[in-house]
């Protein structure tokens, strides 16, 4: 395939797809989406049921008894009990060892009820399973080891169909009910407890002169996006005369008491057979009559009618990239393997939520996966790509070569949308620092999830990562260099995020290697650079070439306020004298410093008068510490004493208070 | 660092915590011998009121003379001529009598003072050398100061020979006119460092420059202390007769020989803030040793028409006793002082010689009676007389007081004081403070310490001085008048005070802060108070 095209696929199925046997007449294929296995029995299970989990690794293969066809088979979330269901009246339960050998036995449910049908069962939990009946559920807890079941929970409600979504504290089941089995009730299993949410019932397209269709099964979904809960609904018409499919997202509520609201409605302007798959918190559309995906993220394009959002795709609908199969060819005698195209929605696909797509033909399933690099080039708002990579799970690498890119030459963005991208970038790193205090302050809890959640671009990312082109790149103006910096550095400190001192380095050097001391000074007087003790060397070490970064450090360093050592040590080695004493003074460190290295100083600077006030200052000082001017023998001061005296004799010298 | 600026100037409104408590003035009296001058703000108007003074012919001289000694009179004008050593011109302020024509031929006392001391020299003063215009050391001069006629002739320049730079006031002339022409004064001029100050009296034009810490006032007060100077060897009287009846004439004939005393006058200024201040420094004495001095002087010098007798000792005055009704001004005691200062030849024999005090009448002659009373002469006394007949008079009444002095040990006091060195900084108890000046208003005496260290040597003190000038001149600016000045320089503190009845001009270390520096100056106020017996003249004796 040519290169130029591989841009324009931004769906792929991953690479290695978990194999199995394709449906035959002997073979059932079935899928566990709550342990995302897959099943393949053979014979009823007499020639062998093999389960493939998404490792490779946890291949389980045994042999059950053929008692007739299997309509559905699970293990219970601890792998220890598979559940299988052959009739529509029971289910037959098989205890596991650790080493996954059986023991051969089976023990059975039957639901209540004579004229009961088992619909289907779940596990909500290790050792509690659910009996989903056209009379309502049935709740029983399995004991595996006297093989017993007891039933804890019975609600009865009339139930069509039933959806159910594994969640890691539970689960969530949606049974339809109703005449039009659009009435939804929503049910919250979690550590052993049900919660019957509020019951919504979700609106059919009415047509006159006809009677209102059902609401069907392979419609609805329930999926995860942005940390809620979310019921799919694929509304094929959704009005008359609408000619286009839509798809309707209803909000679980937070608060268990309100129903589930409408939020999002996704046009999806095209009809037909649809298959819904939820990547990265993004809704997947795949439409087989055209063979193309959209892709919708409900954060992103909304309009608001002032009830809920409808969104529209982010960006064209477009194919998911041919996958070619490596089969062992049939034709050519050795190990030749033959590379096979893979049809794409073919009518064999069948597609489990979240985001598994699985050919039962081909004995395929895929991940579905997103390519966020060929994403990058198809939007062209900067500021929308951004907002759209930093919802996504693993954009960091993309993020921040958009962000270099941004700053080349020839493709260089606006300031004004750099400083927005940056400011997305900041929010959501100052709501990570924000929850890392939090969690700092509330111990562990809740960390794992929050970290994971989302994309940090922190200071020394942008720096290694986008800033270091300035190096590499020695075309881009240092006016838009400066620029960018103060940009990033402006929207640091809008959200109060301290920044790191290499940045101001960066900004600094560049404005001295352009001889820019003024933007320099400036910078700094204003506090667009704060202060530091590492900027504040820095601006020491800048003294040869631009006079006043020696003030500008000094200033520095007295607000920090950390720094009083290097400011004396600064002023002595310029000769400052009046000003250290005023400064040691200030800070009330008088009685501690050591007269030896300010009497040597003034000495040095062969200025008389100097000498004469810090001799006079410490000899004040002296006065006021012992009540006697003289300076003690540890002071180590006999040479700037006599020194003294030669200059002035020994008159000047504070006369020592007669003793009282 | 900016909080720790090189330089900060403030003007204390409100002192945190501290405040200048703004008592009684420490030396003040209600009944001084001086008349009270504020500084050299009105120096102008003075002037100005000074000619206006002199029309009405008849100065104070004129009136002593005429309350004491009516009869006396027509003797007195006959024995003009018969006195050649004392200047013929003592006209009493009567410039109608013209029975003097040659007065251009008697001899100036000055020069005939300076030929007795110098007798090798002729009556051109050391000081002209062949400095002028073009010699970088002429040029390097911190102050330069010309006096010439108002038709442009050379009268005195302090460097350089008057002659060689005829040129030079010629343009000084010509820029006064070329003022005047348009109805304007010419004040002064700033160019660079050298500011060129220019006072103009009647027939006389005085020119100051200077590129030291002086201000344009300074400079100013400084020309009117040399125009009084010169006053005082002449009176207006006959400086305006000279130029009535000659244009044209070179003054330098009737000053030559008074040279030095203007530049003695001007070295003075220089280094003795007396001048500055418009007050004078007593010595220090206990207030029962003063007032014994002065007993002696008022119960031994009864002797009619003597106006002021003083006591000086080493440019300090220790007494003053004065003629009920009259006072003197510290400007003419400063003439006296220079006058004592300058001649040597006092200290050979008693004197007898005129001097104008231009302040207490500038249209006529006093007598002084001049004479030392101690083997060192350090102890000068002077009796200031209108009378020009009674020096045998006065040289009775000099050694009646000396005598009395002798017996109570009045000039063994005068000279303990004079070796104790006045007094010490340390003596206050004041840490940071360095040095002040202190001048009474009421009295217009002031005092201050030794100069001890850090201004032990020439240019110390030159840059200490330098310092009160700065602070003086800052503190009497005439367009921004202050009364706390707080000013933090780069080797010291210098905070200066005007109230009613003081001004105080304090130095202190660099380091001091503004409520210590309050504090000391409430200390020094305290002291002050507790010396003020000693250091200032708080009773005025009269006849």
């Amino acid at each position: 395939m040519a290169t130029s095209e591989e841009g324009t696929f931004y769906i792929e199925l991953c690479k290695k797809p978990i194999r199995f046997d394709p449906v035959s007449k002997a073979t059932n294929v079935f899928y566990d989406d709550s342990n995302k296995q897959v099943f393949a029995v053979r014979s009823g299970g007499a020639m062998g049921v093999v389960v493939k989990g998404p490792e490779d690794k946890n291949i389980i293969s045994f042999r059950i008894e053929d008692r007739g066809d299997v309509t559905s088979i699970k293990f219970s979330p601890d792998k220890k009990i598979l559940a299988i269901q052959r009739s529509q009246k029971s289910v037959e339960f098989i205890n596991f060892q650790e080493d996954l050998t059986t023991d051969q036995l089976e023990y059975s449910q039957t639901c209540k009820g004579r004229a009961t049908i088992i619909k289907g069962f779940i596990w909500t939990n290790n050792s509690e399973i659910v009996f989903i009946t056209d009379h309502g559920i049935e709740v029983y807890q399995v004991n595996p080891e006297k093989k017993t079941l007891k039933n804890l929970k019975s609600l009865n409600i009339t139930v069509i169909w039933y959806v159910w979504m594994n969640r890691p504290d539970g689960g969530l089941l949606l049974l339809s009910t109703g005449s039009q089995g659009n009435s939804l009730q929503p049910i919250y299993f979690t550590f052993g407890s049900q919660n019957r949410l509020p019951k919504f019932e979700v609106d059919l397209p009415s047509f006159p002169k006809q009677i209102k269709q059902m609401l069907q099964e392979r419609d609805v979904s329930i999926a995860a996006i942005y940390g809620q809960l979310y019921i799919v609904v694929l509304r094929h018409q959704p009005r008359p005369g609408a000619t286009g499919a839509e798809i309707v997202l209803y909000q679980i509520q937070a608060n268990k008491d309100s129903p589930a609201k409408k939020t999002n409605i996704l046009k999806l302007e095209m009809s037909g057979r649809f298959a819904i798959n939820i990547v990265d918190n993004l809704v997947f559309v795949h439409h087989q009559a055209s063979k193309t995906t959209v892709m919708f993220d409900i954060r992103l394009n909304g309009e608001s009618d002032g009830y809920c959002l409808a969104n529209y795709p982010v960006v064209s609908p477009l194919p998911i990239r041919p996958f070619k199969l490596l089969m062992p060819s049939l034709n050519l005698q050795g190990q030749e393997k033959t590379e096979y195209n893979c049809e794409l929605y073919s009518a064999n696909w069948i597609v489990f939520q979240p985001d598994v797509i699985i050919d039962a033909k081909l004995g395929c399933l895929w991940y579905v996966e997103l390519k966020l690099e060929v994403l990058v080039n198809m939007i062209p708002d900067k500021c929308k790509l951004i907002k759209f990579l930093l919802q996504r799970g693993n954009s960091k690498s993309v993020i921040l070569s958009v962000c270099r890119h941004m700053l080349l030459p020839g493709q260089q963005a606006p300031l004004m949308v750099i400083s927005r991208v940056y400011d997305m970038l900041n929010k959501v790193y100052k709501l990570f620092l924000d929850s890392e205090v939090q969690a700092l302050a509330s111990d562990i809890y809740h960390r794992q999830e929050r970290t994971s959640r989302c994309v940090i671009i922190d200071q020394s990312d942008m720096y290694s990562n986008v800033f270091s082109i300035f190096e590499d790149n020695k075309d881009i103006p240092y006016k838009f260099r400066v620029a960018v910096l103060i940009e990033y550095i402006r929207s640091l400190s809008q959200q109060d995020i301290p920044v790191q001192h290499y940045l101001y380095e960066l900004v600094i050097n560049i404005l001295v290697h352009n001889n820019c001391f003024y933007q320099l000074h400036q910078f700094l007087q204003y506090h667009v650079l704060s202060d530091s003790k590492p900027l504040a060397c820095l601006m020491l070490s800048l003294e040869s070439v631009y006079p006043p970064a020696h003030q500008l450090a000094l200033d520095m360093l007295k607000r920090l306020s950390t720094a009083n050592e290097e400011i004396i040590e600064v002023l002595l080695s310029k000769q400052q004298l009046l000003p250290v004493l005023r400064f040691i003074r200030s800070v009330g460190i008088t009685d501690t410093v050591s007269a030896r290295k300010f009497l040597e100083a003034a000495m040095n600077t062969e200025d008389n008068r100097v000498f004469y006030t810090v001799f006079k200052f410490f000899e004040q000082r002296n006065s006021r510490l012992r009540s006697n001017p003289r300076f003690q023998p540890g002071e180590h001061c006999e040479q700037y004493v006599r020194h003294f005296e030669s200059l002035f004799g020994t008159d000047a010298l504070a006369p020592i208070p007669a003793p009282t | 660092m900016a909080e720790t600026r090189e330089a900060e100037q403030s003007q204390i409104s409100d002192p945190d915590g501290e405040e200048l408590m703004e008592k009684n003035a420490p030396g003040d009296s209600k009944n001084s011998m001086l008349i009270a001058s504020d500084s050299f703000e009105n120096i102008d108007i003075d002037c100005v009121e000074e000619f206006e003074i002199k029309k009405h012919k008849g100065g104070l001289i004129h009136q002593i003379v005429k309350q004491t000694s009516k009869e006396e009179q027509d003797e007195v004008a006959k024995e003009n001529d018969d006195q050649n050593s004392a200047k013929s011109d003592l006209s009493i302020g009567e410039d109608s009598s013209e029975d003097q024509g040659e007065i251009f031929e008697t001899k100036d006392i000055a020069e005939a003072l300076d030929e007795t001391l110098n007798p090798g020299n002729g009556p051109i003063s050391s000081h002209i050398t062949d400095e002028d215009v073009n010699s970088p050391e002429w040029r390097s001069q911190r102050k330069h100061i010309f006096i010439f006629s108002d038709s442009g002739k050379p009268v005195y320049s302090r460097y350089g020979n008057e002659d060689k730079l005829v040129t030079l006031f010629g343009v000084m002339q010509a820029l006064v006119s070329f003022i005047q022409v348009s109805g304007d004064v010419i004040r002064s001029i700033i160019a660079g460092e050298h500011r060129f100050v220019f006072l103009i009296r009647e027939h006389l034009i005085l020119v100051g420059v200077s590129n030291g810490t002086d201000s344009t006032q300074q400079v100013l007060m400084q020309l009117t202390y040399l125009y009084n100077q010169v006053l005082s060897v002449l009176t207006s009287t006959s400086l305006q007769k000279i130029y009535k009846q000659r244009r044209n004439y070179d003054l330098r004939r009737q000053l030559s020989g008074a040279e030095k005393f203007l530049d003695s006058l001007l070295n003075m200024m220089e280094t003795e803030p007396g001048f500055l201040l418009g007050a004078v420094r007593c010595l220090p004495l206990e207030s029962t040793v003063r007032d014994m001095i002065a007993q002696s002087i008022v119960q031994h010098a009864k002797v009619k028409d003597l106006v002021f007798t003083l006591m000086i000792a080493n440019s300090q005055l220790v007494t003053l006793v004065r003629m009920k009704k009259y006072y003197l001004h510290p400007m003419d005691l400063h003439i006296i002082i220079n006058l004592i200062n300058a001649a040597e030849s006092f200290k050979a024999a008693e004197s007898w010689t005129p001097i104008c005090l231009p302040k207490f009448d500038s249209s006529g002659f006093l007598q002084a009676h001049i004479s030392y009373l101690d083997e060192d002469c350090q102890t000068c006394l002077i009796l200031l007389t209108v009378d020009r007949e009674s020096f045998f008079t006065l040289s009775e009444c000099k050694n009646r007081i000396q005598e009395r002095l002798v017996k109570y040990n009045g000039l063994q006091a005068i000279s303990d004081s004079l070796r104790k060195n006045s007094y010490s900084i340390q003596d206050c108890k004041i840490s940071d403070l360095r040095h002040f000046l202190y001048k009474s208003k009421s009295t217009a005496q002031y005092t201050s310490p030794e100069l001890e260290a850090p201004y032990l040597t020439q240019p110390e003190q030159e840059r200490l001085f330098g310092l009160y000038q700065f602070l003086h001149q800052r503190i009497h600016s005439l367009s921004r008048p202050l009364k706390i000045l707080y000013h933090v320089g780069p080797y010291e503190t210098l905070l200066g005070w005007v109230t009613q009845g003081f001004e105080l001009y304090a130095v202190f270390g660099p380091l001091v802060t503004k409520p210590l520096a309050i504090n000391a100056i409430n200390k020094l106020l305290a002291y002050i108070k507790r010396e003020e017996n000693r250091l200032f003249i708080l009773n005025s004796v009269t006849f």
